[in-house]
């Protein structure tokens, strides 16, 4: 999966080891994974313990990491005013095009993104047409995933900001060969640096994490190591609230923004660095942790002092105030001695669960100024250690990433035009309850969807999932814990993980737009059941036209009845059954192939094997969720 | 009648009547708005408080220092500047505002002609300043004097010294003598023969900074002194023969580097280069070691000091009690030399450029 070489693997721990990073090599070893490419793998058995912090396995200080902030470019993207995921493809040329001369050469030189035959390792959307033709009707279609124009957009951008900074400064400022289009030129050499740009870009979004909300994105060497599963057993962590103006760990800049400042125009604070509502807490923190640098300044000025007395018995007072703190804080540090020896004579191994990284200064650096990968969960010894990208769906994870897993369980098949054509072909029958639907019914059945999910979550947030425990492949955990998980009960897409892979995010929010449409989010699952929005639509069409009268008079109390479980059983009614047959059959209809049985590479023209492969895995899983749908909606 | 409030984090107008009882004993009055100002400021007030029965003192006898130089209190009295000056944001309670809310790291000023021409001037300012302090070094001269010195010739000028009250420190100039690494603070010690003692020089003057430093012999040098001078004054000659659009921050560091360790000197990590202009210090930051991850490319209109901070031992630096002095770890010589610069069309334009008259200079090593 990771397309890293074992040789570039180790070179980037040798990197990080050189940028004063910590990748734990006494626990960790790298090698070719069964999957693929290169792993991880644990070289000893490594248990949690309930009293213990979960193990720190690599730790990076933020500001090793490669972002378009830190990059040599970093100004001319501001200027450009370019940010997130194509900041960092173009801050990533420039570095890769001065090789050894960027600091992050030794990882940079990890990252392939052309294969051993030369091509560039290309996305979907970028596939030849007859390869594209052969995902026709398919989710990766329905999804968007075969346009190239984003892409496009995306390069043209990055070509513009080289070209613009080129011209600007004479052609001092050099232009990378990727990025340098002249005009006349061959069609196919464009062509040859826009699919190198392509196979950039994936090979990037496929790495990148989002840090904070200073660096945003980030290639974080060593993190992406870690292969993919749906239950992994480390998590990436990052610290969100940082100062936005340079990327500081509170209290460790004096930046203010503008925004604070504002709000709080008498305050005398020095360090009153970051943003939002986090402020109040910051400062709390700041006066325990950093009393040595504020201590003159940080007296809250609103607390009049009123000493009775004489001034020089003010002063003696306030001598032996001074005295009494420093004497505190030479008290607490031998505090911290005592318990630092205390745990090593016990036998623990600080160094595993918060190893010491020091600053180019020989300076430690503080654990909210780096990012970690820490264990989630035991693993024995030999057994390769997986990260998640998330919940994601084969079509996501082709997309982004450039692998499958076979029979994906975050597979779904969306019926939204499904669902369309019954409304257009059964227009008699249906129009009055899809009227309903698009006017109120999907807005009432969302938000109620919603407000359970958020109930749900705050029990989660009780139960505290984060000890591994639905994934640790003890085969019947699923139920143990009281909490709901879907299906398979696995908690891999916890909230932690969101500060992962970024690019979900980003989805999330563009799939954001388009949900107020009555037809969206209307999926069939890998079970080849309806989801809760789909099955309450499919429950309100059963409604006779009388009833949907009645129906639609009491509105929303009857959300509930609409979602109530039990598809399979009590077993569906014969109307629901035929309802979900055309919806299904009208499904199956979009895809151009749904059956590769009869198709032999030599059929095909200009379509590479491996990529068949692909298609004919995430075609062929659909196929059969919506063959499995449709064979249980016919049995009575 | 009103006075302004001693407390250096105020700066407020008050007709409080408060004073401070020591420094009455010192025929001085120092007024404070409330207790309140007086016991927030004491520690940064009472550095200007003598003791009976000594000339100076060491106001931190328990600390442990890396070598032999040791600060002389008491500090003179905050230096006034006159009422027509136009002084800079921080200068009533020591907050930089406009820095503090400037945006992000990676926004590089680039300024325009207009500026650029008030850039230079108070860049040559700050060069004849500079000059004139220079030029009283020799044995026996204290720092508070050299401190006198720049703060009447930049008055002299309607500008104001950049280093008073900048987050409160208290005087007009930074004066750095042997193991002091930078922000050393003027005080009573005299310059003895065979220091070393390096002068950084900031100036304000209509809305913007200037800064520069050098480093100077006092008297007869010691061998192992003329090489981590010189080898830092070429250091950033080198530096600054690399600038020109194009050339990215980060790699300033190693050409420093080479040339130090080439010499068996080390580059000082923990202070660094910085864009200047409106404010004092703004982006880009420029590190001056090696293999550093400075972000941030040079254009035209960019305006940058380099001032690398060169050790005859290790790299290590520590800070005194008093939050400003900067010391190498191991007690051994460290001398700094800084210019500030303009990226031009095609190269640089030095903003404050020796002059055939100034003191100091290059000393050959035998």
């Amino acid at each position: 999966m990771s397309v890293t070489s074992l040789q570039d693997a180790q070179d980037v721990i040798g990197w990080i080891k050189s940028n004063n990073g910590h990748f734990n090599t006494d626990l960790l070893e790298i090698r070719p994974s069964p999957l693929g490419g290169i792993g991880v793998f644990a070289k000893q058995d490594i248990q949690l313990t309930e009293d213990m912090p979960p193990p720190v396995l690599l730790r990076l200080h933020k500001d090793s990491l490669l972002s378009s902030q830190k990059s040599c470019v970093a100004n001319l993207l501001y200027e450009s005013q370019i940010t997130g995921a194509l900041a960092l493809v173009i801050a990533f040329i420039y570095e890769l095009e001065l090789k050894e001369l960027s600091p992050w050469w030794g990882f940079i030189k990890s990252i392939k993104y052309i294969d051993d035959k030369g091509h560039p390792i290309l996305p979907p959307s970028a596939w030849s047409k007859n390869e594209k033709d052969l995902f026709q009707g398919s989710e990766i279609e329905m999804q968007g995933y075969l346009s190239v124009s984003e892409l496009l957009e995306s390069y043209e951008k990055a070509c513009l900001f080289a070209v613009r900074h080129s011209l600007e400064s004479k052609g001092m400022i050099s232009t990378p060969d990727i990025l340098a289009i002249q005009t006349p030129q061959d069609e196919d050499i464009v062509d040859g640096k826009f699919q190198q740009f392509i196979a950039i870009s994936h090979a990037l979004a496929s790495r990148n994490f989002e840090i904070d909300a200073f660096h945003e994105v980030a290639l974080v060497p060593g993190a992406d190591l870690f292969n993919h599963t749906n239950e992994p057993s480390v998590r990436f962590e990052s610290v969100y609230e940082v100062c936005e103006a340079c990327g500081a760990f509170e209290g460790g800049c004096e930046h203010v923004m503008i925004s604070d400042y504002e709000d709080d125009e008498d305050n005398s604070c020095q360090d009153a660095c970051c943003g939002g509502e986090e402020h109040e807490q910051e400062h709390e923190q700041e006066s325990e942790d950093d009393d040595d640098e504020n201590m003159d300044i940080e007296e809250d000025e609103e607390e009049l002092i009123h000493f009775e007395g004489t001034m020089e018995e003010f002063i003696t007072h306030i001598e032996q105030e001074i005295q009494e703190e420093i004497e505190e804080n030479r008290m607490e540090d031998l505090e911290e001695e005592a318990s630092l020896e205390a745990a090593k004579k016990s036998g623990i191994n600080i160094e595993l669960y918060s190893p010491e990284i020091k600053d180019i200064d020989g300076k430690i650096i503080h654990p909210n100024a780096c990012v970690d990968i820490t264990l989630t969960r035991s693993v024995s010894k030999g057994e390769e250690i997986f990260n998640t990208y998330g919940e994601l769906s084969n079509v996501v994870l082709l997309n982004k990433y450039g692998f499958v897993i076979e029979q994906n369980e975050f597979d779904t098949v969306s019926l939204g035009d499904a669902f369309g054509k019954l409304r257009r072909f059964r227009k008699g029958l249906f129009r009055a309850h899809f009227k309903w639907w698009e006017e109120r019914g999907y807005d009432l059945v969302k938000r109620y969807l919603q407000e359970i999910a958020s109930d749900e979550e705050e029990e989660d947030e009780e139960n505290d999932c984060n000890d591994g425990c639905c994934s640790d492949g003890d085969e019947d955990s699923d139920n143990r814990h009281g909490h709901d998980h879907q299906e398979d009960g696995c908690c891999g897409g916890d909230e932690p993980h969101s500060h992962g892979h970024d690019g979900e995010q980003e989805q999330d929010e563009d799939e954001e737009d388009e949900e107020n449409s009555w037809d969206s989010n209307l999926d069939l699952l890998s079970t080849s059941e309806p989801n809760a929005i789909c099955l309450a639509l499919l429950r309100l069409l059963t409604l006779h036209k009388v009833q949907l009268i009645q129906f639609v008079k009491r509105g929303e109390e009857l959300i509930p009845w609409l979602l109530k479980p039990g598809f399979k059983n009590p077993a569906m009614s014969r109307r629901m059954q035929r309802i979900w047959r055309d919806v299904l059959s009208f499904r199956l209809q979009e895809y151009e192939y749904c059956d590769f049985k009869d198709v032999s590479i030599e059929d095909l023209e200009d379509v590479r094997d491996d990529r068949l492969q692909f298609i004919k895995s995430i075609v062929g899983h659909e196929y059969k969720i919506l063959e499995r749908a449709l064979d249980r909606a016919s049995i009575m | 009648m009103s006075h302004i409030c001693s407390a250096p984090d105020c700066g407020k107008e008050t007709t409080s009547v408060l004073k401070c009882p020591l420094c009455l004993k010192q025929n001085v009055e120092s007024f404070f708005c409330n207790q309140t100002c007086f016991k927030r400021s004491w520690g940064l007030h009472k550095v200007h408080h003598s003791k009976e029965g000594v000339d100076s003192y060491d106001p931190s006898p328990n600390f442990t220092y890396s070598g032999s130089l040791r600060p002389a209190y008491p500090l003179s009295y905050t230096r006034e500047i006159p009422a027509h000056i136009t002084k800079p944001d921080y200068a009533a309670n020591g907050v930089p505002v406009s820095e503090q809310v400037s945006d992000r790291t990676s926004k590089i000023p680039v300024n325009d002609a207009d500026e650029i021409a008030k850039i230079k001037l108070v860049a040559q300012y700050g060069r004849e300043i500079l000059d004139a302090a220079a030029a009283i070094i020799k044995p026996g001269v204290t720092t508070d004097e050299i401190d006198e010195v720049v703060h009447n010739e930049t008055v002299k000028r309607n500008a104001y010294p950049s280093p008073l009250n900048y987050y409160n420190f208290p005087k007009s100039v930074c004066t750095s003598i042997n193991e002091v690494i930078c922000h050393g603070i003027p005080d009573k010690r005299p310059l003895k023969d065979g220091d070393i003692v390096n002068l950084d020089i900031s100036v304000f003057h209509e809305g913007f900074h200037a800064d520069l430093n050098e480093t100077y012999y006092v008297g007869t040098p010691s061998k192992e002194a003329i090489n981590v001078v010189e080898t830092a004054r070429e250091c950033l000659d080198l530096a600054i023969a690399a600038c020109k659009p194009g050339v990215a921050f980060r790699s300033l560091g190693d050409i420093i580097e080479k040339h130090a360790k080439a010499n068996g000197c080390s580059v000082v990590r923990s202070f660094v280069g910085h864009g200047i202009g409106k404010l004092f210090h703004c982006a880009p930051q420029i590190a001056h070691y090696a293999r550093n991850k400075s972000p941030g490319i040079m254009k035209p209109g960019m305006v940058f000091t380099i001032e690398p901070m060169i050790n005859a031992g290790a790299y290590k630096d520590i800070i005194w009690p008093d939050n400003w002095t900067a010391v190498t770890a191991d007690g051994k010589l460290s001398a700094q030399f800084e210019h500030e610069l303009l990226i031009t069309e095609d190269g640089y334009e030095l903003l404050t450029a020796r002059k055939e008259t100034s003191p100091g200079g290059a000393v050959a090593r035998k």
